[in-house]
């Protein structure tokens, strides 16, 4: 095993791998950008080196100073984490290079899956269902027509993309040339590549992913399946495992075709094959994640597995420590994004600080944060705070868990989207698992706050107001001849 | 004195009742008791007419939090008088409300423009932001570049409200 990694990235990720490299007994080095100066990973870690550069997210990306770091402080491997350059086959290739272990696949891997294009092709050559599509780079002269001959609604997505970026939904021919216009424009700009392909939208789809693990040698084990649809601005909010309502039929055949893909690409290291599922049970390929996705705490949770310390394994050439028959998953667990942002407003992003953080203790309830108390929250980095996990013997009790886990999770000093998770939690249609990926705009009517209680609403702001050091001196430092407060003066 | 607490777009105004035998406020006219109990740090005690409330709070630059019963409150002191009126003369004025980068300005001096409209697209924290007029008017001004930078509560966009203009002509007409 390793002696030594440098965690190359922020947040509650670096706070999470770190956990685990300490447990197995590997020292950690963090590395962060001025603004994370005191975060909780560069806290944690055995040694820091603070990347310079004015842009925080170019530090974390800046692949010469982190390859030479690692060779100054006698770095092994390095772990990724998710985002930054967890999926850059070219830095992949240049730890290697340097002598040290990348933990993720071979770049080959990342090079093949980090294209959509190239990855649906691979996908479809190894019998993987994937959606019916057109791409503008085959011929781009007849590229709105053969678009429209693949029927309406159609998705317009960016072929470098990811993330929703470049990414537009046409309903009416009419609309066609307009979107292919924004939607190549914004995958030119996030991406530097304009080209853009068209797909079938399968409306009311279900997001549907399986965790794989491989070894490099062709050996991949699923981990079980995760519904990931609740979704906005086609990024996650919530995710479980397993799935929830899928026919056993159903759930055998998506495992088994994530499976084949990615032995077929002889995958080494953890992985997300993401699918789209259809209310009439075709599915189709998305894409394939080659790193360590937000999510996976929910997998760890029902299979009492630890995902991180199983990469570290799979790169330091250990092989896996299971067989798929010990993969038993036990009840089903929950995760929930605490995001920075107003939900009422558009899920706009927000600033501030962490004023105030309490956990949530209860059985079955974990917290992956990388925030403390006093930290600013700064429009640098992405908007997600912490995740909340909540695993239960049945989906039932995962769910009143995250309740009352959320009700007692208090954070406070900048806008989150706290209460608004507990409304989803809360509402019927979760419960009964009604769930596809337009569900936060059909329900955003019954996900608005109600009114609170008048009583409520007053004592908070009885609260609010004696927070205040003037509103205190009003109400407790009167001057004689009315000085006479008793033993409640503070 | 008034107090005055700015919660969801409401405000709340808030009296000092009466001081003894315990603290008594008043909302709108109705009165309670309240008696604030000693809790740890962050947290807080407060019997409001007999019945018992915990929760956590956390008083910010400009906001007070407020996290009581699983609901989070995120209040403001309303300003006083002379302040808001100040505020509502450069009601006209579009600020951002987080830094960011402006990636597209979509309209231009003398434009007409309608409430909602989307003047400008800003970036921040990844995101691509559309800021919209808060009312119909006419562009006065743009104040930033594309692919300027700015800080929170940077002037954006400055206009006329059609409603002023109107008034204005009509001023003109009877002149």
């Amino acid at each position: 095993m390793f002696s030594k990694v440098l965690v190359a990235n922020r947040g509650e990720i670096a706070a999470r791998i770190m956990r685990t490299a300490k447990e197995m007994g590997i020292a950690t080095v963090a590395v962060y950008h001025h603004l994370d100066r005191g975060a909780p990973h560069v806290r944690m870690a055995d040694e820091a080196v603070e990347l310079d550069g004015d842009v925080p997210t170019k530090a974390y990306l800046d692949q010469e100073q982190i390859i030479g770091i690692c060779a100054r402080l006698g770095v092994e491997a390095i772990h990724p984490g998710y985002g930054f350059l967890s999926e850059n086959a070219e830095f992949a290739e240049r730890v290697t290079k340097a002598g040290i272990v990348f933990i993720g696949p071979d770049a080959g891997a990342m090079h093949l899956m980090g294209d959509k294009v190239r990855s649906r092709n691979f996908a479809a050559e190894h019998g993987v269902p994937v959606a019916p599509s057109v791409l503008q780079g085959d011929d781009p002269e007849n590229f709105l027509a053969r678009a429209k001959a693949i029927g309406f609604p159609l998705l317009i997505k960016a072929s470098a993309g990811g993330g929703g970026k470049g990414m537009k939904i046409v309903r009416e021919a009419g609309d066609l040339v307009e979107a292919v216009r924004t939607a190549s424009s914004e995958a030119e700009r996030y991406f530097g590549d304009g080209l853009v392909y068209a797909e079938k939208l399968v409306e009311r789809g279900r997001h549907i992913e399986v965790q794989v693990i491989g070894d490099g040698t062709g050996r991949v084990l699923h981990l079980c399946e995760r519904e990931c649809s609740i979704q906005r601005r086609y990024q996650k909010i919530v995710e479980e495992a397993p799935a929830p309502n899928l026919s056993d039929d159903l759930r055998q055949r998506i495992r088994a075709a994530a499976v084949r893909l990615a032995s077929a690409a002889k995958y080494r290291n953890a992985g997300t094959i993401e699918f789209i599922l259809g209310a009439d049970g075709d599915f189709y390929f998305l894409e394939m994640n080659t790193r360590l996705q937000v999510e996976h705490p929910v997998t760890e949770m029902i299979l009492g597995l630890d995902l991180v310390a199983e990469q570290f394994r799979v790169a330091a050439g250990e092989g896996l420590s299971f067989r798929q028959e010990d993969i038993k998953p036990s009840g089903h667990a929950i995760e929930v994004r605490i995001c920075a942002e107003e939900p009422e407003k558009d899920f706009r992003p927000a600033i501030g600080r962490v004023g105030l953080l309490r956990l949530p203790k209860g059985e079955g309830v974990r917290f992956d944060g990388g925030i403390a108390e006093g930290q600013a929250v700064t429009p640098a980095f992405d908007s997600m705070l912490a995740k909340l996990i909540a695993h239960g013997g049945t989906r039932a009790e995962a769910i009143s868990r995250m309740k009352l886990a959320l009700a007692d999770l208090a954070l406070l000093g900048v806008p989150t989207n706290i209460d608004y998770l507990a409304r989803v939690m809360a509402h019927p249609a979760f419960a009964a698992a009604r769930i596809d990926t337009g569900f936060l705009s059909e329900h955003a009517g019954t996900l608005n706050p109600d009114d609170a209680v008048a009583e409520l609403e007053r004592a908070a702001c009885a609260a609010a107001a004696l927070a205040q050091s003037d509103f205190r001196r009003l109400a407790f430092d009167v001057p004689e001849p009315h000085a006479a407060m008793g033993g409640w003066r503070n | 004195m008034t107090t005055q607490l700015k919660l969801d777009g409401r405000t709340i105004r808030l009296d000092i009742a009466g001081r003894k035998p315990a603290l008594r406020l008043a909302f709108d006219g109705m009165r309670h008791e309240v008696i604030e109990l000693p809790a740890e740090d962050g947290a807080f005690e407060l019997k409001f007419d007999g019945r018992l409330y915990r929760g956590w709070r956390y008083a910010g630059e400009r906001e007070i939090y407020v996290r009581l019963d699983g609901r989070t409150f995120v209040m403001s002191l309303a300003e006083a008088g002379g302040a808001s009126e100040a505020k509502g003369r450069h009601a006209n004025a579009v600020r951002s409300e987080m830094p960011g980068t402006v990636i597209g300005i979509h309209c231009a001096r003398g434009d007409e423009v309608r409430a909602g409209d989307t003047l400008i697209t800003i970036e921040s924290m990844k995101l691509q932001i559309g800021v919209a007029a808060p009312r119909d008017g006419v562009i006065e001004d743009i104040h930033v570049a594309a692919n300027a930078t700015f800080e929170r509560d940077a002037l954006l966009v400055s206009f006329t409200a059609l409603a002023e203009l109107a008034d204005a002509d009509l001023m003109e007409k009877r002149a």
